[in-house]
């Protein structure tokens, strides 16, 4: 079998909070992330807010460390390169933030800020630098004249095209995008999303994409991995996650996303139990307190994963394929 | 009789370099108890409309209207005080925020009591029993701890929970909902949609409901209105829309969201418009699409009006698409 | 083949030309920044424009009115003090003293504040909070109350009372660099440029500072008419520069004794302070308003 591009293994990030009491709280933001991606595919991480999916994102691309676990990238450990080329070692893997907006230095022209990562990371002379920058521009769609502007002349989707040409700009493997989307007007999005996925066959680049929008989900991904409160409860192929969900969590978001293609869906009556996020590690399942089906042992205990087809679903009791919810 | 009737309702804005419209000639009316989904990207003027209608633009701003009423009553006779007064009874707007909506410095329960005090009613007793009330009936359990929890206590679906039972703690005619699930999690989303969908259908209380996403209009109003850049672009029942959108710009934004359950080939590209949303002060000649149009023709450069189609609706375009045009795939 | 020709749009305007547009709009920003130019001429030039030597004394001509009223003569254009000196050359000469120890001031108070700022606002724990602190107990002492006890305290002179005034103007700085630092680091571009690969002190050079400069800028012209009323104030109160140095607060103070005899000697070198304070003000007003990122697009 091919290596994956990117394995990710038991990655745990865990932050202590001490509060004016001095009481000890433990935050497990990720908890035991375990997933490869393959070249050229994408991996999707879905789930609400609060689930750790940017915990996730910011691990992978160093800002963070992981509190435990490991990051490979073509089958080197992050965590073990030494410091000299622990550099090099990033340039594989490079992120897309959010927001464009925000992401651009505001006082540098674009070109200085295409530059800069060539300037720390190359050798490269000013003529190069400024030809490669012209080039990665004209592959996001951009013109080479665009680099003299600076970033508050563009639009939102013209500032994500600039945040991608820069995270490509060292020439990557992996590009972690942390909802590259959600900031933009929806006309917009579906140019974005047409770019990524020509990037993706042109170069061969692996996305790790984070998202709560299922429908984009459902069309970029490869894989998708569903996250809750920074455990793992489904992760498997896009059309077993989206045809056959074996997790009450996964199935719950897709029955409360809304489709305007079957018209004659009506929502279900969902529970209102609603919970204020708990800190508090549970020993049971962290879906439990929402779950409809959940017993007695959800509480007690963590569920094991279970292995279906391929198809992992960390659930006491995996649904049946067919099953109603 | 009609919920809310408007006619060619304009908005203007100063700027330096002269007033800008950024409504334009809007009209639409609503039926009592109807739901109607007003779908639009940011800048488009739906929530300016929205606005408007509620008497909340900022005072630099210059509204003229032919004719605008709610509930029967002619907004544009009534004068300042009573205007308010009037609209206040009979409609309430939530907004995409409920965070921002709350003041934080006050009690959940304090604030939902000032509200009630506004209505009239001034027993405090009174006020805490309806605000008991109110709590149960938009679905949060344990109301008497709740009263007593500030905005940050509760999550962010248990906060614009909080900001319906305020708006409709004077049943209103008119709930106006401005993106209310946008910064809420899909799983809360669904909740809340249906919250007031529920409140519609027990005590008939017209809804408005403004998004970017037409998926969540599918499954719960019967018209759709999408705008574009301060106009109406197209009105017509929510199942023609979907079905057969007749305006380029409603097909385009249907084909360029991905939906859930649709089967795609590992690749295939989403349509997209081309360009950008043109800023409000420098709209193109003619048709506002016009420039990002895959139809646009020469024709386009004179505005196009407001035109009925038979057995669909009312569309703003020159070459309006043919019916199941979006069924059969055929090239926009 | 047609060359690629790189960088050829039409040129934007650098970050000088978009604020040199929206400060030419400020009216009164102009009117200060033009005074200012001035002053600073006279200060640059003073050789040339005094008529005399600013110490030198005319026995004959003592407390003699300024040209205009009945009694003075053109020779001494704003008229002569209690010693017979020509006030004009005194206060032209003075413009040396009073504006070139306020840049002095304000140059030390920028460099330390700047790094002790930049200090705290990258550090974090003991350091942060042990600056902070200090800061927050010079702050609590009314400025010029605090620069008259350390002149008190190491002695009067001008050196002494430089270091005064730096002194009271450094915490401002400090707060300033720290919490726009602090801003700064938490946004996404900030964070980009680490992934870029950037070290510590080149994100501080070419991400962050460019950002807290805007900022830093208007602090720096108000630190400059604190430190020209301070100076002069010790000036008058005998504890800074001292006689028969030309310094304004100090031809102030010599003069005061005099005020109903002879009210111009201390009226010009009164409003001398006022005018270039005011000047000042006004131009740090118009900078401030061209430099609010808010108003960026």
């Amino acid at each position: 079998m091919r290596a994956p591009v990117l394995a990710v293994e038991e990655l745990t990030k865990i932050y202590r909070l001490t509060d004016w009491r001095a009481a000890k709280k433990e935050i497990r933001a990720t908890d035991g992330i375990t997933f490869q991606l393959y070249r050229g595919q994408t991996l999707s991480i879905v789930g609400e807010s609060g689930s750790g999916k940017s915990s996730l994102a910011k691990q992978l691309v160093g800002i963070e460390p992981p509190t435990s676990g490991r990051i490979l990238i073509n089958n080197q450990d992050l965590a073990k390169v030494a410091r000299k080329e622990r550099r090099k070692a990033f340039q594989k893997i490079r992120m897309v933030f959010q927001n464009p907006h925000s992401s651009l230095n505001p006082h540098a022209r674009i070109g200085a800020t295409l530059e800069e990562p060539l300037k720390i990371n190359s050798k490269l002379d000013s003529k190069q630098r400024r030809e490669l920058v012209a080039e990665v521009l004209k592959k996001v769609g951009l013109r080479a004249e665009h680099t003299q502007r600076f970033p508050h002349m563009f639009s939102g989707g013209q500032q994500q095209r600039i945040a991608i040409a820069r995270a490509l700009i060292l020439d990557p493997e992996v590009i972690v995008a942390d909802e590259p989307l959600s900031a933009l007007d929806v006309s917009v999005q579906a140019q974005i999303l047409n770019l990524l996925m020509r990037l993706q066959e042109e170069l061969e680049l692996s996305y790790v994409f984070i998202s709560h929008d299922l429908g984009v989900v459902e069309h970029i991904s490869d894989q998708v991995l569903v996250m809750y409160r920074g455990q793992m409860m489904e992760y498997g192929e896009v059309d077993q996650i989206f045809d056959a969900p074996k997790h009450p969590y996964t199935r719950k978001l897709l029955s409360s996303t809304p489709s305007y293609r079957n018209t004659v869906k009506i929502l279900k009556k969902t529970h209102t139990r609603e919970f204020k996020d708990k800190a508090a590690v549970s020993s049971g399942c962290p879906f439990a307190a929402r779950c409809p089906y959940a017993k007695q042992q959800c509480i007690e205990s963590r569920p094991e994963v279970h292995n279906i087809d391929g198809q992992l679903v960390s659930c006491h009791w995996p649904l049946e394929s067919n099953a109603e919810g | 009789m009609s919920l809310l009737h408007i006619e060619n309702l304009s908005v203007e804005f100063p700027t330096h370099k002269g007033y800008v419209r950024v409504l334009d000639k809007v009209s639409l009316r609503m039926k009592e108890a109807e739901v109607l989904g007003v779908v639009g990207e940011s800048g488009s003027g739906k929530s300016m409309m929205a606005l408007a209608v509620m008497g909340l633009l900022s005072p630099n701003a210059r509204l003229t209207a032919d004719y605008m009423s709610l509930n029967n009553q002619d907004l544009m006779k009534l004068s300042g005080e009573a205007r308010r007064q009037f609209v206040a009874q009979n409609a309430s707007i939530i907004f995409q925020e409920p965070q921002s909506s709350l003041n934080p410095c006050f009690t959940i329960g304090a604030q939902i009591r000032e509200t009630l005090k506004l209505h009239g009613v001034r027993q405090r007793r009174k006020q805490q029993e309806q605000a008991i009330e109110l709590l149960n009936a938009v679905g949060i359990n344990e109301p008497e701890t709740r009263l007593r929890q500030y905005p940050h206590q509760l999550s962010g679906g248990m906060n614009q929970r909080v900001m319906i039972a305020m708006a409709v703690a004077a049943r209103p005619k008119l709930l106006i909902a401005d993106e209310p699930t946008t910064a809420l999690d899909v799983t809360i989303q669904a909740q809340i949609i249906e919250l007031l969908l529920d409140l519609n259908r027990q005590h008939g209380m017209g809804l408005m409901l403004i998004t970017h996403d037409f998926a969540l209009l599918s499954e719960s109003t019967q018209r759709v209105c999408v705008m574009y850049s301060g106009q109406i672009m197209e009105n017509a029942s929510t199942r023609n829309i979907l079905e057969s959108p007749r305006h380029p710009y409603s097909r385009a934004l249907l084909e360029s969201i991905p939906h859930i359950g649709e089967r795609h080939h590992k690749g295939q590209r989403l349509y997209s418009l081309k360009g950008i949303i043109p800023a409000i002060d420098h709209l193109p000649v003619g048709c506002r699409l016009g420039p990002r149009c895959p139809r646009a023709s020469k024709e386009c450069v004179k505005t196009p009006r407001l035109e009925t189609i038979e057995n669909h609706g009312l569309v703003r375009c020159h070459f309006p698409l043919a019916k199941d045009s979006l069924a059969k795939g055929s090239e926009l | 083949m047609i060359e690629v020709k790189i960088y050829k749009d039409t040129p934007i305007p650098g970050r000088f030309s978009q604020f040199w547009k929206k400060f030419r709009k400020h009216k009164g920003a102009v009117v200060g920044l033009v005074v200012l130019t001035l002053i600073i001429l006279m200060a640059a030039f003073s050789p040339l424009l005094a008529p005399f030597d600013p110490t030198e004394q005319f026995s004959d001509y003592l407390r003699y009115p300024p040209a205009w009223s009945n009694d003075g003569i053109t020779r001494h254009l704003l008229g002569t003090d209690d010693l017979g000196r020509d006030l004009l050359s005194r206060v032209v000469y003075g413009s040396r003293l009073s504006l070139g120890l306020s840049a002095l001031v304000v140059v030390i108070a920028t460099v330390i504040g700047v790094a002790l700022g930049a200090l705290a606002g990258l550090a974090r724990g003991g350091m942060e909070y042990f600056i902070l602190r200090v800061m927050d107990v010079i702050l609590a002492i009314p400025s010029l109350l605090l620069a008259i006890v350390i002149v008190a305290i190491i002695g009067p002179g001008l050196p002494n009372a430089i270091y005064a005034v730096a002194i009271v103007l450094i915490p401002h700085f400090v707060r300033i660099v720290r919490a726009s630092i602090k801003e700064e680091m938490a946004k996404d571009y900030v964070v980009a440029a680490k992934l870029d690969g950037a070290s510590p002190l080149r994100l501080f050079t070419h991400s962050i500072f460019p950002n807290i400069l805007p900022p830093l800028i208007v602090q720096i012209t108000l630190a400059f008419s604190t430190a020209l009323v301070d100076i002069a104030a010790l000036g008058f109160l005998g504890m800074g520069a001292q006689p028969p140095n030309p310094e304004w607060g100090t031809i102030l103070s010599q003069s005061r004794a005099f005020i109903q005899l002879a009210p111009w000697t201390v009226t010009i070198p009164g409003l001398a302070i006022l005018i270039t304070v005011l000047s000042i003000n006004l131009f740090g007003d118009g900078l401030r308003d061209a430099l609010d990122p808010k108003e960026h697009p």
